[in-house]
């Protein structure tokens, strides 16, 4: 990856917050060179500024999109629904993946290949009217620009696509949350979710106690 | 061979073939089990520090964490090094919370000290009614070797995660929560970790001088109160969620007893506080909250105040404080609440 500026002088401010952008995207993927870390680490804790800047940038907002969800081949749809609606094949199909998901090719072309050989034998076995998963379920969802949680599940409620086996729906729409609703006070707030975070499992209380820490618990931080 | 013969014996060989291939699956799964156990079993019980970025919302910031596990007993220190100075510190049994911007500190007993060592979850039955597990490819974090786990919810009553779990050390490198449609809502990635070694109590003291803050304390401990016997009851709640404990105790700046009631998945926790009406001139709070994505829902059940708060979708926390009703003369609680199904499709 290299991070040479690019365009003529006229593009200088894009251009650096460009390869800034880079760097940042490629030290959360994990990817920036060691030197080039240490660099922009120094950076981020001399600048505190820095994340409200690289904020309105939207660079987070790009850096995310680009860990959506892939879509897939329409084979792989196809199987995955003709696996899901197969009954005999649900129970152990409920502890695999069904959709698009979240992990790039997971076991590697043996579970490709498994994953085929069964669709043939399913696809063979023709299942039943109505048993089928709706593939527009399965359909990759658009992406939307915002990453506010609740904007995105305001805008098109949270998806779910996966069944339990033949006779119960394998798709729903849970619902959104309504608006008319008022606001918690902070304090009381944060005094529930202290208590809270006592009870969590490591990981998700590491989570709740970082979110009692960090700065978005008071909005936005106004663009300079 | 005949004709006959010779199909026979293709169909068995395609058989066998599929059967084969159809385990493989089975064996990740279990590997992805001991990756998931590994890590936890790491969280737990190794002493660390390390500096991490924290990505939510459009922001990033900057924490460094302590964390230490000396004779069975957790120490952790969280601070924010991105500017306002927030720091937490739970040490043994304790749980500080100091805000300097607000020139207050949160303090919160912990009945049960071991209380987190006893909620790592189990990747068994129960949680596999909720969640699938898929153990991915190798990749390297900051040059070093990591696997890719994926915790997957199986409706959008829960998040799930995506770890990078370092396969030396077995901590997770990097922690992607998710919501079920997989959309990343935030990370927190290592920059720098040392596992192992000692910490020195000087690293679990603030930074800040609290002293002249408002300590808003937890007064009195909390008492075990069996689900049975009190006098709420569930009239429904998402699928795979479970009545784990309850308590009986005060919440930091409050004077009141609150029903401290913990859901659980196995994986996402969810805690339900019933307390009494405040008195005027407060008022009663009916609307929603958020923490990152920690969410909460209040609303007033038979002159109670009811708060549903867990690290789940909006949907979820407003479902389980709906379903919170007085119990009935004659009915038992919550040991008998009924998991509902979920909304219908549409």
């Amino acid at each position: 990856m290299t991070y040479a500026p690019r365009g003529d002088r006229s593009d200088r401010v894009t251009t650096m917050s460009d390869i800034l952008n880079e760097q940042l995207s490629a030290l959360l993927d994990g990817e920036l060179p060691p030197e080039e870390t240490t660099l922009l680490l120094k950076r981020l804790g001399r600048e505190q500024a820095l994340a409200a800047r690289l904020s309105r940038y939207r660079l987070c907002g790009d850096v995310l999109r680009g860990e959506r969800v892939q879509p897939r081949a329409d084979f792989a749809l196809r199987v995955s629904a003709a696996v899901a609606a197969e009954p005999a094949l649900a129970a152990r199909a409920a502890a695999r993946p069904r959709r698009g998901g979240w992990l790039r090719p997971l076991a590697g072309l043996a579970v490709a290949a498994s994953v085929a050989v069964v669709a043939v034998l399913v696809l063979q076995t023709s299942p039943g009217p109505g048993r089928g998963v709706p593939l527009a379920a399965l359909a990759p969802q658009p992406a939307s620009a915002p990453l506010a949680l609740a904007q995105t599940i305001a805008a098109r409620g949270t998806t779910a696509a996966y069944g339990r086996g033949s006779g119960e729906p394998v798709s729903y729409v849970t619902p959104t949350v309504r608006p008319r609703l008022g606001v918690i006070p902070e304090a009381t707030l944060a005094s529930y979710v202290v208590a809270h975070s006592t009870v969590s499992a490591p990981l998700a209380g590491r989570s709740v106690l970082i979110h009692l820490v960090a700065d978005e618990t008071r909005g936005d931080v106004p663009a300079r | 061979m005949s004709e006959r013969a010779s199909r026979a014996a293709l169909l068995r060989g395609w058989l066998l073939c599929s059967l084969a291939l159809v385990a493989l699956p089975a064996l990740a799964d279990d590997e992805a089990r001991q990756w998931l156990a590994a890590m936890h079993e790491a969280l737990a019980t190794r002493t660390y520090q390390g500096e991490f970025l924290h990505l939510a919302n459009g922001r990033v910031e900057k924490l460094r964490i302590f964390h230490r596990v000396k004779d069975g007993r957790v120490s952790e220190r969280l601070v924010n090094l991105s500017g306002n100075g927030r720091e937490v510190i739970r040490n043994d049994g304790e749980l500080q919370c100091y805000l300097p911007d607000e020139h207050k500190v949160l303090v919160k007993s912990q009945a049960d000290s071991g209380a987190l060592l006893g909620t790592l979850p189990a990747f068994d039955a129960t949680l596999e009614a909720s969640y699938g597990l898929e153990l991915g490819e190798r990749a390297l974090v900051f040059g070093r070797p990591a696997r890719v786990l994926a915790i997957r919810p199986h409706d959008g009553y829960r998040f799930g995660y995506r770890l990078w779990i370092d396969e030396e050390n077995k901590m997770p490198v990097r922690t992607d929560l998710c919501d079920a449609d997989g959309v990343m809502l935030e990370q927190v990635l290592f920059t720098s970790l040392k596992v192992g070694g000692t910490l020195a109590d000087a690293a679990f003291r603030p930074d800040v001088d609290a002293t002249a803050f408002a300590w808003e304390r937890q007064a009195g401990s909390a008492q075990n109160a069996p689900a049975d016997e009190l006098p709420w009851r569930l009239v429904q709640l998402p699928p795979g969620f479970r009545v784990s404990s309850s308590v009986e105790q005060r919440l930091p700046g409050s004077s009141r007893p609150v029903t401290h009631l913990v859901l659980s998945d196995g994986l996402a926790t969810v805690s339900v506080f019933i307390e009494e009406p405040p008195a005027p001139p407060r008022q009663a709070t009916e609307g929603q909250g958020r923490v990152g994505s920690a969410f909460a829902y209040s609303m007033v059940v038979a002159g109670h105040q009811v708060t549903a708060v867990g690290e789940v979708p909006p949907q979820t926390v407003e479902f389980i404080a709906e379903g919170v009703a007085p119990a009935k003369p004659g009915r038992l609680g919550f040991g008998r609440a009924a998991a509902m199904p979920g909304p219908q499709p549409q």
